[in-house]
């Protein structure tokens, strides 16, 4: 019975300590349970007034029950000292049975989503103050944790996969031992986890060195310390979810579940290698029949966090609003079962707190905190302790400012022992040039690098199994540098490293192969051009009703070869491309035939307005554009600008 | 005795091994309690309490039960006063700890009298009686991975405390006995523990199905008194007495996957008809 008696062992230690304030302890006033007067003066035990024997501080009961157990135990024993009387006594246990203390329980959840491995900061800034870093996420985080005595940290999928250059180069290793070393309690797999495949993403669980690299930091790899979920991630080969589907913890007897799922539509934007082996089911409904079971195990207060999300439209400033959310996540929670006490999402990469309606017309919290560890999401939840549910939310994105103080030396170290590391790895040779690469586009808005780019996306989603594309296109926007001829570091001239082509596609992008019609690729084409808006376009271009600017300047998409066409500068917007001239290996599109065609995932969902690409059917996720551009380095050997396939003469212009 | 440590670090390595707990709910709850206070002076009535255990507190929820009465009163004859206090409490948490596969039931009364202020010379009698009794069903509930009819470790643990201080003339008797059921059936009991003392706790570990019932039936009684005291001037009758009971319920799964596997297969379509009868590694009476 030492648990029983724990209470009293607590105030005998209390008692123990008190002749360290023994001279100093005044006791005024009358002993009080929570807010409820006893009417019985406090008075010094031992040195101790009765008021600090007597623990009833928010939380530190699971309900109300233990703290009129723990009050019984305390009196008693003054009553056996002849401290109390047993009048005394009966006043204090009824005010105790009276009060509210242990009546509710606050429990702390912090978010976290698409980390995307971004260890090192400034990642962006908030309200014009830097933000993000692995130290500084984690000093916020446990200030956070600190200031509450029940708290979760959960992190709703992409921690891993289009990471930074650092945990990039350990296949994501450094991010793993960055969460566990700041408390990280679960994770739900996003889409990225996938990215390097089923068996890469049970390694970041379990451990062990990688496959075929080792471990490169000299070290072994545990794993992660914390808890990946994937509830709606069926493993073909068992039939059962690839990681446990929810989480359950325990307060004090107040149980909290955390059921993880990752959008449906996974494979449409992963590369097929990364989910072989594995079906997703819908979000809404997996975590619906998940209930029976959690509440059969007297869990009430459940929340759901969803790797799928959504958009303000327009995005504000303000990163605790919700100005009229958009996207995917809408119709998962409003398909959601009414038991659900808090959704946090991530993947769109927005800053949100939403309340949106679940299946009963009640409204639930909806929070996301952007990307990269910019914010730490922070809900604070109120459990009744007798019925265990959640009656109360309240939810804020906390900035995690990189303020003096914040930064946790822990962290730290784990990062800068990869960072320094990573220099022989950042020069790692994944191919060979003759010349600068260079990211500069002719009057046509066509550059090499562009196409060489293109030309590597097409490699990697040429094949039938892997999108059967017949044409790629690629933002100059996510081109961000040359590759130079000059080494950049110990590689020597001529050699490509690692290093440099994460600095010209930093992103961590996906492929997307998608089905376009002829007559929607010549949309995509005329949507590139500036004057072309919701005001004056066609219906087929698909501009939402609210862009009546279109682009900002000309937007050339880079093109991989065999692909042509010519644009006119002098013809109208919206019809600066003869149609006739849009040609493939040769030959003039079909208006009406569909084509495979290949962009990144940034690209896909229709961003730098690019409208008709959401239209885009049949969609297969596909490989990292960093990837790909490796894998093709290797397979085209050395790039020599001079004679390079259809070189800077794949876009026409004329006036 | 010797194997409980055994099975108990077997049930953690189980745990450790990522095992999933099973935990406990509460079922049907009685409580029951009357007390009585009754005091006289020179044989003349002083003074008299009568009540319920479940007068102050009365929480009887799926996750725990709080109950008590805590009551006092002044009898009074002539110049002559004395206080009697009473208490009942019945305490029930399926979480010990934060630790939902152990849960704990604790009855706990007293009687006291003191502040005595003789002014006369009188005969003095009082006789303050706490019962109490609570009767809670458990149920075994399976957590995730678990199914109903799945074997599992359980382990009683109990523990009692009896404590009297009493003036010359007074007298107290503390009784408390426990008995506990598995569907019904008897299980154990334990008892009657009367007089000043307690043990450090006692253990019967079994194996039964998630899904049993286990129920839990405690007594306690706390009562002092005093007949026909001859009282001076300025004596001071005076009568602590307390006892408290309580148990607890653990527990562990039984450390064999595929044992597991096996006698889910086996025990699976007939899940709740199945009741085995509960295997008794050893037994402990007192």
């Amino acid at each position: 019975m030492t648990r029983t008696l724990k209470p009293l062992v607590l105030a005998s230690l209390l008692t123990l300590s008190a002749p360290s304030f023994a001279a100093t302890a005044a006791c005024t006033g009358n002993v009080m349970l929570g807010s409820i007067d006893s009417n019985v003066a406090d008075r010094a035990v031992g040195g101790t007034c009765i008021n600090d024997l007597i623990l009833d501080t928010p939380d530190t009961w699971g309900n109300h029950g233990q703290f009129v157990s723990h009050v019984s135990q305390v009196t008693l024993d003054l009553l056996r000292q002849r401290a109390l009387s047993a009048q005394e006594r009966s006043r204090i246990m009824q005010a105790a049975a009276q009060s509210n203390v242990g009546k509710t329980l606050n429990v702390r959840v912090l978010g976290i989503n698409d980390f995307h491995g971004a260890l090192q900061g400034p990642t962006g800034t908030i309200d014009g103050k830097p933000v993000g870093g692995a130290e500084f996420v984690a000093g916020h985080a446990r200030k956070l944790r600190s200031e509450a005595a029940h708290s979760l940290f959960i992190s709703s999928g992409d921690l891993i996969g289009a990471s930074g250059l650092v945990s990039a180069l350990f296949f994501d290793e450094p991010t793993i031992e960055a969460m566990n070393a700041m408390g990280l309690d679960l994770n739900t797999v996003g889409n990225h986890e996938f990215d390097k495949g089923k068996a890469e993403a049970l390694r970041m669980q379990n451990g062990g060195c990688h496959p075929t690299q080792g471990c490169l930091d000299g070290d072994g790899f545990d794993g992660a310390r914390f808890q990946f979920l994937a509830a709606n991630v069926i493993d073909q080969a068992t039939g059962k979810p690839l990681f446990p589907p929810y989480k359950v913890y325990n307060f004090k007897g107040n149980k909290v579940a955390v059921i993880g799922t990752v959008l449906k539509g996974t494979p449409s934007i992963v590369t097929p290698t990364g989910v072989a082996g594995l079906t997703f089911l819908d979000e809404a409904a997996t975590t619906n029949a998940l209930i029976p079971e959690l509440k059969k195990q007297g869990v009430r207060a459940i929340i759901a966090s969803i790797h799928e999300g959504g958009t303000e439209t327009p995005s504000t400033a303000n990163y605790n609003d919700c100005n009229n959310l958009t996207g995917a996540i809408l119709p998962i929670v409003n398909a959601l079962d009414g038991e659900v006490d808090l959704v946090m999402t991530g993947h769109t990469h927005q800053p949100y707190i939403c309340q949106i309606d679940k299946v009963n017309g009640q409204p639930v919290t909806v929070t996301a905190g952007a990307f990269n560890g910019r914010f730490i999401t922070q809900v604070d939840l109120v459990i009744d302790t007798q019925t265990k549910d959640v009656v109360s939310v309240s939810a804020r994105n906390v900035p995690t400012y990189r303020d003096d103080g914040m930064a946790a030396a822990d962290v730290k170290a784990i990062v800068d022992k990869y960072d320094a590391l990573s220099a022989p790895l950042r020069n790692r040779v994944i191919g060979t040039h003759t010349a600068d690469l260079r990211r500069t586009q002719n009057s046509a808005g066509e550059s090499f690098l562009g196409d060489l780019i293109a030309d590597a996306q097409l490699h990697a989603t040429k094949d039938p199994a892997f999108g059967a594309a017949v044409v790629a296109f690629m933002n100059p926007g996510g081109i961000r540098a040359d590759i130079p001829y000059a080494a950049s570091g110990t590689e020597g001239d001529g050699n490509i490293t690692y290093g440099e082509a994460f600095t010209v596609q930093p992103f961590g992008n996906s492929l997307v192969t998608m089905t376009l019609t002829g007559r929607q690729i010549e949309v995509l084409l005329e949507q590139q051009f500036t004057g072309c808006h919701a005001g004056n376009a066609p219906a087929d271009f698909n501009y939402p009703a609210t862009d009546t600017t279109g682009q900002p300047f000309n937007r050339i998409l880079q093109v991989s070869r065999g692909f042509t066409y010519t644009w006119d500068n002098s013809r109208p917007a919206c019809d600066k491309i003869d149609p006739t001239s849009i040609k493939l290996n040769g030959v003039t599109l079909d208006p009406n035939a569909g084509y495979r065609i290949t962009v990144n995932s940034f690209l896909a969902d229709g961003g730098d307005k690019f409208y008709v690409l959401p239209l885009g059917t049949a969609r297969l996720g596909g490989a990292q554009d960093l990837d790909a551009l490796e894998a093709y380095l290797q397979h085209y050997r050395t790039v020599n600008p001079a004679t390079y396939p259809e070189a800077l003469n794949r876009i026409k212009r004329s006036n | 005795m010797k194997t409980t440590p055994t099975l108990i670090a077997l049930g953690l390595l189980a745990l450790s091994s990522g095992a999933q707990a099973a935990t406990w709910t509460l079922g049907d709850t009685t409580l029951g309690g009357l007390r009585v206070g009754a005091v006289s002076f020179a044989g003349l009535p002083a003074g008299v309490e009568i009540g319920n255990l479940t007068d102050d507190l009365n929480d009887v929820f799926p996750t725990y039960v709080a109950a008590g009465s805590w009551r006092s009163f002044t009898a009074a004859w002539g110049g002559n006063t004395i206080d009697v206090g009473l208490t009942h409490e019945a305490n029930v948490d399926t979480s010990v700890g934060g630790d939902a596969s152990v849960a704990h039931a604790r009855l706990m009364t007293s009687a006291v009298l003191e502040n005595a202020v003789i002014t006369q010379p009188t005969t003095f009698s009082a006789v303050a009686l706490a019962p109490a009794s609570l009767k809670q069903d458990f149920i075994l509930t399976p957590e995730l991975g678990e199914a109903l009819g799945m074997p599992v470790y359980v382990t009683l643990g109990g523990s009692y405390a009896h404590t009297a201080t009493l003036g010359t003339g007074l007298s107290a008797y503390l009784f408390s006995s426990a008995a506990f059921y598995l569907n019904g059936n008897p299980l154990l009991t334990v008892g009657p523990l009367s007089g000043v003392g307690g043990d450090a706790g006692n253990l019967l570990t079994f194996v039964a199905n998630l899904g049993d019932t286990l129920t839990v039936e405690l007594f306690n009684t706390t009562q002092i008194g005093a007949a026909n005291l001859a009282l001076a001037m300025g004596a001071l009758p005076e009568a602590l007495a307390d006892g408290q009971l309580g148990v607890q319920l653990s527990i562990s799964p039984i450390p064999e996957p595929e044992t597991w596997a096996m006698l889910l297969a086996g025990l699976g379509l007939v899940g709740l008809q199945l009741r085995r009868k509960p295997r008794i590694n050893h037994k402990l009476e007192i």
